[in-house]
């Protein structure tokens, strides 16, 4: 309908510049002979062919050899001709009008085609300039679909192939495979052919379904439907559509190709972590069983040479470590439980003088004579916890803060009561933590600069804060200045 | 110690791991413990009520049965002292074999000095007295045939619970008394009594500020988190 009026309207347009030529004819016509104003007409049917093709540039030359004829030849206003010489005239004006049609339309066609090649390119120029700046799967996919369907106005999925099982892309998210395109999309991946309408298997579908393919294996297909039905599509879209394709197989390879060095990457990284790790672990469990095989094999061998006193000195040690070693132990246990978040929580009220203090005891041998001052004042609620788990994880700030602080210098230990529930403040007066390594205390293994000389595996804060985090509760640390290490550790009175 | 004059103590000591057996064979027949074996459930109980042995050394984790069960089992029958000696550390397990029957529990590894303290803590509170418990350290004494405790020599007023409290735990001195077991001997209640709990703790509190002499850091009657209270001997 809209074709065919355009199509009138070339015509009439036509018309209308044979019309002003025809004025133009009379106007002048008095100096020029009747056969030279045949060149007004010639550039009437020029003009109709480079503007709107054959059709109107063919009707221009007929109307032009009637209306000159008319309006020029004598007798005037008659379609008779006097001079039959004009006979010519009229046929050389026809057969030139036809020809000259003929060639303009076809330079017309040239121009139409460059230009639809021309927009082809930008399209598919638009579409891997998107899809070289994504890094993910899914924009790739949303690029392509919106792409598609903007260009061509048809629907757009898309199969990929992962690890064995088809899924299917469309409107944006994964959706279930539709019963009717499985078996096609399955062939088409199968068989690295298109398939659908407009192909030799199965044309009846309503879907073309083109297969993505990267070097030697399919990825995946792209099914295109027309929203309007047509009889096949046009051979231009259909190359566009392949060119499309085309690019989709790269975008998608691409992606997987990142996606498997992002993989290896981090592959690579967590290796070495692990080995880092694992030195760091072995060292730990095999120092203090030197000691310990040490001490029991030099008993054996012993035929009463050692002394004593150095026979004692060696089993203290050795005692020692194995203490050590089953700390480790514990430690690795804990933090494992923590990860795994397969720690239970053996909830009860308590009072929290009471968790102080059975703290205070866990560590009383460490503590030795050092002052430890405590500040506990004013209504203290009870708080419902796992009182051994916080009684273990005020252990570790106590036992940090001994180790980190002069032999002889005090350690303070206050509580009070906080908006959600209770503070416990535990302050020493050591060096403090620089404050490059503040934001790793928490970290798993990590073991500050000044901790070479420590004993110590770098679990005891992350099992801390494992700890109170379960409880819903929060530890901070602030340090710096040589002003010493203050922990604070907010419990809330329920979980 | 035990048993230099006296009739050797007779130990059952129930692991699975033969080389804890053995370890514990050679380290207690020094100090004149005479040591019978069991290294699983059926075994233990048939030994136990067949051989009468002085006192059980139990692991929790046996191959065909839990020490719980078996605890249990063993208290329908026989009184004999069970101390558990197990790698589980968790306070649920104590409780739950605490208040099963058991008397004591060390927690692997343990040392030597440690396991024999609360062998003779066990047999101390299992033979059988006449006598009010007495109770004496360098600052509190506790008298209950005549119902008086001093503290530094201090005669203090204690409430007939806190008194009561004070002489449940004098009687198991050393061992770890359960919330449980504390509810249901001081107020005969189980632990489902509204606010019993807490009434425990505060009456606990109470009577550290009367008794100790920093109750920021009780020096006798400590918390075993999650488990209940003890009353130490001596510091």
């Amino acid at each position: 309908m809209l074709l065919s009026t355009k199509k009138t309207s070339h015509y009439l347009l036509s018309m209308g510049v044979v019309f002003l030529m025809s004025c133009v004819g009379l106007m002048i016509h008095k100096h020029f002979e009747p056969t030279n104003l045949v060149m007004l007409y010639l550039l009437a049917v020029v003009i109709s062919a480079s503007l709107w093709g054959r059709g109107p540039a063919i009707a221009t030359s007929l109307v032009s050899v009637l209306v000159f004829d008319v309006l020029f030849v004598p007798p005037r206003f008659k379609f008779t001709v006097a001079d039959t010489q004009y006979i010519l005239t009229f046929i050389g004006l026809f057969v030139v009008g036809v020809m000259i049609s003929e060639l303009a339309s076809k330079l017309r066609e040239h121009a139409l085609e460059a230009s639809r090649r021309e927009a082809q390119t930008a399209i598919l120029y638009r579409l891997s300039r998107d899809l070289t700046t994504t890094l993910n799967l899914t924009d790739v996919l949303d690029i392509i679909c919106a792409h598609i369907e903007k260009v061509t106005r048809g629907e757009v999925k898309i199969y990929l192939q992962q690890e064995g099982v088809l899924r299917q892309w469309a409107s944006g998210t994964w959706t279930s495979l539709d019963e009717g395109d499985e078996p096609i999309a399955r062939w088409v991946v199968e068989n690295a052919r298109p398939a659908g309408a407009g192909t030799s298997h199965i044309p009846s579908a309503n879907a073309r379904y083109l297969p993505l393919k990267t070097g030697d294996q399919t990825v995946g297909v792209l099914s295109y439907c027309a929203r309007e039905l047509r009889n096949g599509m046009e051979r231009n879209e259909s190359v566009l559509l392949d060119a499309m394709a085309n690019q989709c197989a790269l975008a998608i390879e691409r992606i997987r190709l990142l996606e498997e060095n992002r993989n290896m990457e981090l592959l690579r990284e967590r290796e070495k972590l692990y080995t880092t790790l694992l030195n760091s672990i072995s060292h730990d469990l095999r120092t203090p069983l030197v000691a310990i095989t040490g001490t029991l094999s030099s008993l054996m061998e012993d035929g009463g040479i050692l002394e004593r006193a150095s026979l004692r000195e060696i089993i203290e040690t050795a005692f020692e470590e194995s203490l050590r070693l089953n700390n480790i132990v514990g430690d690795l246990l804990d933090i494992t439980r923590i990860e795994a978040g397969a720690l239970r929580l053996n909830l009860q009220p308590c009072d929290v003088r009471d968790i102080i203090s059975v703290s205070l005891d866990h560590v009383r041998e460490k503590m030795g004579r050092r002052p430890v001052q405590m500040d506990i004042v004013g209504e203290i609620p009870e708080v419902v916890c796992d009182m051994s788990l916080i009684v273990k994880a005020l252990a570790f700030v106590l036992d940090n803060a001994i180790k980190y602080s002069p032999v002889d210098s005090p350690i303070f230990v206050s509580a009070r009561a906080a908006e959600p529930g209770v503070n416990i403040i535990i302050r020493d007066c050591g060096e403090g933590i620089p404050a490059a390594e503040m934001e790793h205390i928490f970290r798993k293994f990590f073991r500050g600069e000044h901790s070479h000389n420590v004993p110590g595996l770098g679990l005891g804060l992350s099992i801390c804060k494992g700890i109170i985090e379960t409880h819903k509760g929060n530890i901070r640390i602030e340090s710096g200045g040589g002003k010493g290490t203050t922990v604070t550790i907010m419990l809330p009175e329920t979980v | 110690m035990a048993g230099d004059t006296e009739k050797a103590l007779r130990v059952l000591v129930v692991d699975d791991e033969k080389s804890i057996r053995r370890f514990l064979m050679a380290s207690l027949s020094p100090y004149g413990y005479n040591i019978t074996e069991a290294s699983c459930a059926r075994e233990a109980l048939v030994l136990a009520f067949t051989s009468h042995p002085d006192v059980i050394i139990l692991d929790l984790g046996l191959p065909d049965m839990d020490g719980v069960d078996v605890t249990r089992e063993l208290r329908e029958k026989i009184k004999t002292p069970i101390v558990i000696l197990s790698i589980r550390e968790h306070e649920n397990d104590k409780v739950a074999a605490l208040d099963a029957g058991a008397d004591d529990y060390l927690t692997k590894p343990f040392g030597m000095g440690e396991l024999l303290a609360r062998l003779r803590a066990v047999m101390r509170r299992f033979v059988p007295t006449d006598d009010a418990p007495f109770f004496k350290t360098a600052d509190l004494c506790g008298d209950f045939s005549r119902r008086t405790v001093t503290v530094r020599g201090e005669p203090i007023h204690l409430t007939p619970t806190e008194y009561d409290i004070l002489r449940l735990l004098v009687q198991n001195e050393g061992k770890v008394l359960t919330h449980r077991q504390m509810i249901k001997q001081i107020w005969d209640k189980d632990e489902s009594s509204e606010g019993i709990y807490h009434l425990l703790r505060v009456t606990i509190s109470n009577l550290r500020n009367k008794i100790e002499s920093d109750p920021g850091r009780p020096a006798y009657i400590l918390t075993d988190p999650g488990v209940g209270y003890r009353l130490h001997p001596d510091r």
